[in-house]
């Protein structure tokens, strides 16, 4: 069996959205290498509970690497070391015995914190209720294949929406830009034969409503996919760029 | 124009992507600029009637202060959508990180955009003063050629050329060229702007492209290396003027 390693982490705590915050440091003795990120932090949450303390709090949900809950800058890397990845599919195998590990919730003027590793991100949700949808007739559900996509678009439709919507795009931006998450989804659609309709709307209200939450603009870094647990390429945000001049000037 | 338009237009100029789409189109005719001002400034190594002739052809054109205009424009609109730009992006994340972000793919030009951005601004009235406008060195600023038979001669020291008519006068810019960078000081300061230059345009020309929506995944690399290759261009050919001067190579 693997031997078990020491990690200190410096984990940032914070009751509430309005509360002060500051890093706290916790010796977690018994980390497995096979353990998640998340199951070494469940394993100390037992102890803060078995010791009479406030547990810390942070988003997850399926585990498996697809809901994108799991929101947390380790290290100064949202999701933490490995490319491609979510800090639920991290394993403790890439950190080292002895380590100290900072980890900090996602830093955004649109991401407010609510407590500890959690944020709000509801900021994502009004983006995509402004447009983030295909409008489809009540009825019958459509045979699928019915509309014929050909393999290209689909391929690359596809690749944008993958997009799990966690936020990391947000969190590794010096400038906390939505743009390659509001790209995905814009690019997604606009491939589709379904998302022609609201196309030109679609950029155009995405758009306002993500400078409307505060997010910053692209300074055209890259930091954002190189990031992204799901390798959303840049030409999401090179996509929008042309989506959002096509709207403008044809306002369709 | 409709009342619907121009809100429209307003919108889309206000937003954060028609800001970047300013900054890219009037960065489009600032490249262009500087790279033409740099070719055309290769002349004075082919001697002082070559370089006064295409001074004279310059300042001859009405087309000069259409240029000058647009000039103008350009630099005033890509100040104006910085400045917003950069305040916005300074609002987007009010607590920084802890464990400062690690940089993956953002170049240390890219992240100065706006110091180097200043330190232009500073060149370019210093510039204009000491070449435009001979506010800077004015000693410099008066010399003259005349024309003897139909050939352009330095003007001497001390001759009076109030009996010749202006048509057989005319600027002598290439002795304010030389003897304007013959000053160490000015010659190093020449250098180190355009140091900044350099750096300016590592990271603005492949930024242009993909804020005009014209990089993908098999264009971003060349559009990177087009911009290095600038960058290093416009940059020996600059310093290649006050480094000739110091050395004597071009001289009066």
């Amino acid at each position: 069996m693997a031997k078990s390693m020491k990690i200190t982490v410096r984990v940032w705590r914070q009751t509430g959205p309005d509360a002060p915050g500051h890093l706290e440091e916790h010796l977690v003795p018994n980390v497995g290498p096979d353990m998640s990120f998340l199951e070494m932090l469940d394993v100390l949450n037992e102890h803060l509970i078995e010791t009479g303390k406030t547990p810390i709090a942070f988003d997850h949900d399926c585990r498996e690497g697809i809901c994108g809950a799991c929101s947390m800058v380790i290290n100064g890397s949202p999701h933490g070391p490995r490319k491609a990845t979510t800090t639920c599919q991290l394993h403790m195998r890439s950190f080292d015995d002895g380590d100290v590990i900072t980890i900090e919730p996602w830093r955004a003027k649109a991401f407010p914190i609510v407590k500890d590793l959690v944020v709000d991100r509801s900021s994502f949700d009004r983006i995509i209720s402004s447009g983030g949808y295909v409008s489809v007739n009540t009825g019958g559900a459509p045979d699928a294949n019915a509309i014929p996509i050909g393999k290209a678009d689909a391929d690359e439709a596809f690749d944008y929406a993958a997009c799990i919507g966690c936020g990391a795009c947000v969190a590794a931006c010096p400038n906390a830009s939505a743009m390659l998450f509001v790209g995905a989804k814009v690019a997604h659609l606009a491939k589709m034969p379904q998302g022609q309709v609201e196309r030109g709307k679609r950029v155009l209200n995405m758009i306002q409503t993500m400078d409307n939450e505060g997010f910053g603009s692209c300074t055209n870094h890259g930091e954002c996919s190189a990031s992204c647990p799901k390798e959303i390429n840049l030409d999401a945000i090179a996509t929008l760029n042309r989506e959002f001049m096509r709207a403008s000037l044809f306002g369709k | 124009m409709s009342q619907a338009n121009n809100s429209r237009l307003l919108a889309v100029m206000n937003s954060t992507i028609g800001l970047k789409l300013v900054m890219a189109t009037t960065g489009f005719v600032l490249v262009g600029f500087v790279v033409a001002h740099m070719l055309g400034n290769l002349q004075i190594y082919l001697g002082p009637t070559v370089f006064n002739d295409y001074a004279q052809m310059m300042q001859s054109t009405k087309l000069v202060w259409v240029l000058r205009l647009i000039m103008l424009g350009a630099i005033a609109g890509h100040i104006a959508a910085a400045s917003r730009l950069t305040m916005r992006n300074a609002e987007s994340r009010e607590n920084e990180y802890e464990a400062s972000l690690k940089s993956q793919t953002s170049s240390a030009a890219g992240k100065l955009m706006m110091h180097t951005g200043i330190i232009l601004l500073i060149f370019i009235v210093v510039h204009l003063g000491h070449f435009t406008v001979g506010l800077i060195q004015p000693e410099n600023f008066h010399f003259q050629e005349m024309l003897q038979g139909n050939v352009w001669v330095r003007v001497p020291e001390g001759f009076d050329t109030s009996t010749l008519a202006a048509s057989e006068l005319r600027h002598d810019a290439y002795t304010m060229f030389v003897r304007g960078f013959q000053g160490p000081a000015m010659a190093l300061f020449y250098i180190v702007c355009n140091c900044a230059v350099m750096f300016h345009l590592y990271h603005a020309v492949a930024s242009m492209f993909a804020t005009l929506g014209l990089s993908n995944r098999d264009s971003r690399g060349l559009f990177k290396l087009v911009g290095i290759k600038i960058a290093v261009l416009v940059l020996l050919g600059n310093i290649s003027f006050p480094i000739a001067v110091q050395l004597g190579f071009v001289h009066l």
